[in-house]
Parts: structure tokens; sequence; C-alpha cells
């Protein structure tokens, strides 16, 4: 009896089996989907903060200069409707004054010297000391021709508790925000004005002419 | 000793069952399709938009292949699909965020044109009549003929769309999805 069933199941198991081998095809199917490719438009021009006579900053505290726009500001252009920000990478990385605030008044912000994670850096004297600190505020947010708000992404996730509209050099993204959420289009624009602050004198060698130069690397980050 | 013989009675019954059902389900006649693997190649929501005349379309992309059924005696068959999951709406999963339509179409029986209908398996005649049926999953597409066939002939249209049109893609990924078709003989 053992012997009929498992006579049976073999017998089952070969129909089916040479049934199936010649009875079904495997088809299989694959795309590749990547965001829109979006390119930068237009990126501001060097901001020249010209000569600064020593006597034009303080010996014991940082001193400011007048903050200045880049001109035209930042345009980027997508070649389909998508979510984007800016991340920023410091091109004078560590080199950053500890000391001293930046500030603007339109948008009214303040860093602080403990923000470290958005102050950029001018680079060293010849003696190995920093010149000084810069960033740059954020304003007048555009996507397609539409105002839109500063948003700050930290991990492609809009951080509600961080709306400060500076550069960020820890990988956090400046982003364009409409309703509270990333803002989808094609044109997206923001204006960026920059403030920079020279150490204190007495943190620098003034005995020649220094020269100082920061910048960053915008990098766009799809969201 | 009557229990042994109820015994033998019934397990040749479960055998003849089972062979009963490996019959109606598989199908002697071969299969064969032209393009097994299908790629919808690269793209974004740019290349989505451009695709229509101005207007924003799903679509990533249509390809097509030709199904062949040949079958060493006349016999009633039809075409099923089976896939692992199913995508949105008549549709099979393509990645996480894309279906795949199959539609069958141009189909021809021993050279002539036929009409394709719906066609559950086990269940009664083929419903309705059209050149062109998408192809659903574990539903059976048959040609409608009276007359079994020894050759069978279609155009199966792959069409891939986004789920969502308003998806976001943060970076590239691959999509798959993958199925069986079988040819099953009445």
């Amino acid at each position: 009896m053992n012997k009929l069933a498992l006579g049976c199941t073999i017998m089952a198991l070969m129909v089916s089996n040479i049934a199936l081998a010649s009875s079904e095809v495997q088809l299989s199917f694959s795309a590749t989907a990547e965001p829109p490719p979006c390119h930068i438009q237009s990126s501001p021009p060097t901001i020249d903060f010209g000569n600064i006579h020593r006597n034009q900053l303080s010996p014991d505290t940082a001193t400011q200069l007048p903050v200045r726009a880049f001109a035209g500001g930042i345009t980027i252009s997508c070649e389909g409707p998508t979510s984007i920000g800016l991340s920023a990478v410091d091109n004078s990385s560590g080199s950053a004054i500890t000391v001293g605030n930046l500030k603007w008044d339109t948008p009214a912000t303040t860093i602080t010297p403990s923000q470290t994670d958005q102050r950029f850096g001018l680079g060293m004297t010849a003696g190995g000391k920093p010149i000084g600190v810069w960033n740059v505020v954020f304003h007048s947010a555009k996507v397609d021709g539409a105002s839109a708000d500063i948003g700050v992404a930290n991990n492609g996730i809009l951080d509600t508790s961080d709306t400060t509209p500076t550069m960020r050099n820890n990988n956090k993204v400046i982003s364009w925000v409409i309703n509270n959420a990333f803002a989808v289009g094609e044109i997206f624009s923001i204006q960026a004005d920059a403030a920079v602050a020279i150490a204190p004198i007495k943190d620098l060698d003034t005995s020649s002419e220094i020269d100082f130069a920061g910048s960053a690397t915008l990098e766009v980050t799809y969201l | 000793m009557k229990a042994t013989t109820r015994n033998v009675k019934t397990n040749l019954l479960v055998c003849l069952l089972v062979l009963y059902a490996g019959a109606t389900r598989a199908s002697d006649c071969d299969l064969t399709v032209s393009q097994t693997q299908t790629n919808f190649g690269t793209f974004n929501r740019g290349t989505l938009s451009q695709a229509a005349n101005g207007s924003q379309t799903d679509v990533i992309g249509k390809k097509s292949t030709m199904i062949t059924v040949i079958c060493p005696h006349p016999e009633h068959i039809s075409l099923y699909y089976r896939a692992a999951s199913n995508g949105v709406g008549e549709g099979y999963q393509l990645g996480d965020i894309a279906h795949v339509t199959l539609i069958a179409s141009d189909a021809q029986a021993d050279g002539k044109s036929v009409s394709l209908a719906y066609h559950q398996q086990g269940g009664s005649a083929p419903a309705g009549n059209a050149n062109t049926l998408a192809i659903l999953p574990n539903i059976g597409i048959a040609p409608v003929s009276d007359e079994p066939l020894t050759r069978l002939t279609l155009q199966l249209t792959s069409i891939a769309a986004v789920n969502d049109i308003n998806q976001h893609v943060k970076e590239q990924k691959t999509l798959n999805g993958s199925g069986t078709l079988e040819v099953v003989s009445e």
C-alpha cells in the first residue's frame, strides 16, 4: 500500500514536472529611477571686501565687516519637478575663529562662537593663526516664482526645531519649504547675504598684509 | 483485510485526483516568449513629464514581445500570469514605486486572427471578446474559438508606470519585478 502511494506520488510529480518545464516562462522587468537632473543656472560672484586697515579692527574682540549681498543670488533649474536643498562644504575647514558673533539685521540672525556648524573659515595667517569667520544668511527663497520659506533638513527630514537660514558645515541642508513641507518645483532661487568677522588684532600678526579668502562649495541635495 | 481494501481504493482515488488535477492545470504545449527580460531603462520625473505633449504622464516606458504557444495536438488553452505581488490597478509590482501592466493583443490561432477573452481557471467558458486584453492577476486569457488549436501567437505589451506621479526619488535605484507566464490546457 505504501508502495502504491509512493508510485502514485512519483507519477504525479513526473507528469507535473514534464508539463511545467515546457509550459511556463519566467518574465522579469526592470527600470532605474533617478532624481531629475538639476543644474545651477547662476551662482554668485565673489564678494571683494577690499583693503581693511588695522585701525578698522578691534584689538581685543572680533570685528564684523558690513554685511554684503551676493549679487543675483543662486538659481537652480531642474529638468522635472522635485524637491531640493543645498548642503555646504567649508573649503577652509578648521580655520574659523572661535570668538565673536556673526550678525545680520534682516532676517535677524546671530551665530555665536559655540555654533561651530555655522562658522566657516577664512584661512590662516603665515603664522598659523585663524583669520576670521564667515557665513551667509539666505532669504527671498522662491520656487517656480512663488515665495517659499527656508527650512533646514537633517538626514532628509525637515527639522522644524531649526529654522536659522544659514549655511551649515555638518551635512544639514538648507531647503525650500512651502506649507511646512519641502517645496516641489523646477526653478529654485534664493538670495544670500554674507557676514565676515576678523579676529582680534591681538590674535593676528599685522606687521604685514594678510590676505583672507573664504569659500564654500554648495551641493544640490534631493529631498 | 476489508480495511486494507478500502485503503487501497482510497489511495487510488487520491492518485487519480492528483493526476487529474495535474492534467488540467499544466499543459504539454510549448510556450516561447521572444523577450523574457524587459528593461525600461532609466527615468526621472523630467522624462515622465516629457512623455506626453506637454502634459505630465506616469508612463515610464512601453515594450512589446511575442508569445508563441505550440501544442503537439489540438487543444483549448489559456494563458495565465502569476506574480508574487500585484501592483496598482491592473498592474504587477515593479519595485516599490512603480507597476507593470501586461496587455495581450493581435492573437492568431493557427494563422487566423482571433479575439481574446478572460477565462477563469476551472470555471465557466470565456467571457467577453476583444482584440486587446489586459492580463489580470490569476485570470486567464484565451482565444475565442470553438476549435482547438495547435499554434497560438500573440503580442504582449508591457507598460511600466509610476504608482504616484508625485513620488520623490532621492537617489538612483533599480526597480525589479517578475512573474511566471503559464499556458494551461483545458
